[in-house]
């Protein structure tokens, strides 16, 4: 409610709440607008709520609140002296408890990681187990591999393990000696290719005296045989650009050759065509001199039917200036282009033709 | 139509002052028109409003007139206290529309601000014990006559139904949470400071009602009904009865007990005689 009304306005106040309350008078009004200033002020709600509460909790009457409050303060100090003693307990005991509780923390801790370690030690035994037995595996394969190869070697060499061991004998016996295998099976290759190697050899050392005589001829005779063999390239390449000259000329007769045989056979056709047709030309002249040509036939049933049995009675062909009517053989009206004379000139069926004759 | 030269307003605000001084209420707050927005139809709002501005304009500039418009409805309430047949509180309410309007004619162009009451005014009867109601968020003790999807129609024993609109009741509930009845109608300035004693009386009479003490029929307030009532136990005729009362009349007062002015009233009549 609004505190601030005049006294006038009080009184409307009052006059107004008696409409519905008779009753109402101005000391409840006041009392309402001191209520309302003493509930402005939170000190007040205080109080009058622990009054509430002291009897609601303690059965203390209002009128006894004030003894009761001094008991309640000597209570309190005596609480507050005990209060004191069990905090620094409380807080002596907080401190045990976090340093147990650290101590504890740093117990797990170091197992945890023990057991990460432990774990990864396992993890990393168990991986060398495999990696071990693999390597085993593969170490046994390698080994029956190796041995199948001696033996497919033995085999394709034709060899026994006693000739090996025979082949290591005499390895040692010839190097015992200050040659080596190599050496000799040089020498073998050497004296292969000769059946009689020794009678060659004492022939060569009679007529040479001595083997570099020897050799030297051999080589004076293999050097004069490689200058006749270039001579003998040189020739046949120098053979080989006539063959080469002499093709190109044969291919540009060929040309020339097929160029005249073509001219000859237009100039045959051009001759044909002058006797067959030189006759007629006064008649293409006359043709040409049309301003147009329609090239039509009679279509008679009849003569149709009689043109089967004899050529010349059949349909009349006849050619025009102008378009007809009426067929000038038997006068009837039935007339038709004739298709040949068209589908000679390769011209559409029916229109006007103009011949144009050449140069 | 009134037609202001210059723009006059730039928001809801500036137009509420405007409307506000044209209606010669200017103490009121502009938030008390929220409370009232919900009284008018929108769309019959802008058709009425396009059309009084166009007619405003035309009948001042004949020049073939081109405008814009921006324009605001402003809700100007009166509020009146009755207590013939039960307290009650009315609160009338004129649409005011103020537009400012840019003005194109053949030769010139102008700035100018429209503005005036249009529309039928709203009327809201809200009886005392309603209001009460509404405070101590009790609207359910009243039946329900009639409900749409914008007003209710309560049944309030004693006097006429009261039809207002949900949102109205909605916002005054929570005006109430918020503010005292007396602050509330303070937001309507003058006339809300001169009828806040009567309808605060009322509500502490109401809230009163049934824990003050009875007091006796002669010491109740002197009214001229219980008077003629009184007149009528005394074996007056009712015609009789209402003549006297009519003849104490200048000397009466609201104040007095019915005790003290059928006192009066006596007086009269025997001087009379």
């Amino acid at each position: 409610m609004n505190c601030e009304f005049t006294v006038d306005e009080i009184r409307e106040v009052i006059r107004a709440a008696r409409i519905f309350c008779p009753g109402f008078s101005e000391t409840q009004y006041q009392n309402l607008m001191t209520l309302e200033k003493r509930l402005a002020d939170s000190g007040y709600l205080e109080a009058v709520h622990g009054l509430v509460l002291l009897e609601k909790e303690k059965g203390i009457l209002c009128t006894e609140a004030l003894d009761a409050c001094k008991q309640l303060l000597r209570e309190k100090e005596q609480l507050e002296g005990e209060s004191a003693d069990l905090r620094q307990k409380l807080l002596a005991q907080q401190n045990a408890n976090r340093e147990a509780e650290h101590r504890f923390r740093q117990l797990n801790e170091d197992i945890e990681k023990a057991r990460q370690e432990l774990q990864a030690v396992r993890a990393e035994r168990q991986r060398e187990e495999k990696e071990l037995l693999a390597f085993r595996k593969k170490a046994e394969r390698e080994r029956q591999q190796i041995d199948e190869n001696v033996a497919q070697c033995r085999e394709k060499a034709k060899v026994t393990e006693e000739q090996i061991i025979n082949a290591g004998q005499l390895n040692a016996e010839v190097e015992s000696r200050g040659f080596s295998l190599r050496l000799l099976l040089d020498l073998c290759k050497e004296f292969a290719g000769h059946e009689n190697a020794r009678e060659e050899l004492s022939r060569a050392l009679m007529e040479r005296r001595t083997i570099s005589e020897y050799v030297a001829h051999l080589r004076e005779q293999a050097n004069s045989q490689k200058v006749d063999l270039d001579r003998l390239k040189a020739e046949r390449d120098r053979r080989q650009v006539e063959i080469n000259g002499l093709e190109q000329a044969r291919h540009q007769m060929e040309g020339i050759l097929a160029e005249l045989q073509a001219n000859l056979a237009e100039q045959e056709e051009l001759r044909s065509f002058y006797r067959r047709y030189w006759g007629v030309r006064g008649l293409m002249q006359c043709l040409a001199s049309w301003n147009q040509i329609f090239f039509l036939r009679c279509n008679n049933p009849l003569s149709a039917l009689a043109g089967v049995f004899d050529r010349s009675a059949a349909g009349a062909h006849f050619w025009m200036d102008k378009p007809a009517t009426r067929c000038p053989h038997c006068g009837l009206t039935m007339l038709i282009y004739d298709e040949k004379p068209y589908q000679a000139l390769n011209w559409p069926v029916g229109d006007p033709l103009r011949l144009q004759l050449g140069e | 139509m009134k037609i202001l030269q210059g723009k006059r307003a730039a928001n809801f605000q500036q137009a509420a002052a405007l409307a506000f001084q044209e209606a010669g209420v200017a103490d009121i707050s502009a938030g008390v028109t929220d409370l009232l927005v919900s009284l008018a139809d929108a769309t019959k709002l802008r058709i009425e409003a396009e059309k009084s501005i166009g007619a405003a304009i035309r009948d001042k500039y004949s020049a073939k007139p081109r405008w814009q418009s921006k324009w605001w409805c402003i809700p100007v309430p009166i509020l009146t206290y009755e207590a013939r047949d039960i307290p009650q509180l009315k609160i009338e309410t004129k649409t005011y529309l103020v537009a400012v309007v840019d003005v194109e004619t053949t030769d010139e162009s102008y700035s100018v601000t429209v503005i005036g009451a249009m529309g039928k005014p709203e009327t809201l009867v809200i009886p005392m014990v309603f209001l009460h109601a509404i405070l101590n968020d009790d609207l359910g003790r009243f039946g329900i006559l009639a409900k749409s999807g914008s007003h209710t129609t309560w049944e309030v024993l004693g006097a006429k139904a009261v039809q207002l609109p949900n949102d109205f009741v909605n916002k005054l509930t929570e005006i109430f949470k918020r503010k005292s009845v007396s602050m509330w109608l303070s937001d309507f300035g003058r006339q809300g400071g001169s009828v806040a004693p009567l309808v605060v009386g009322s509500l502490l009479g109401l809230q009163f009602q049934g824990t003050a003490q009875p007091i006796p029929l002669a010491q109740q307030p002197c009214t001229p009904e219980k008077l003629v009532a009184a007149l009528e136990a005394m074996a007056y005729a009712t015609q009789e009865a209402w003549e006297m009362v009519r003849r104490a009349s200048p000397d009466l007062r609201a104040e007095h007990t019915l005790e003290e002015g059928l006192r009066m009233v006596l007086q009269h009549a025997a001087k009379g005689e």
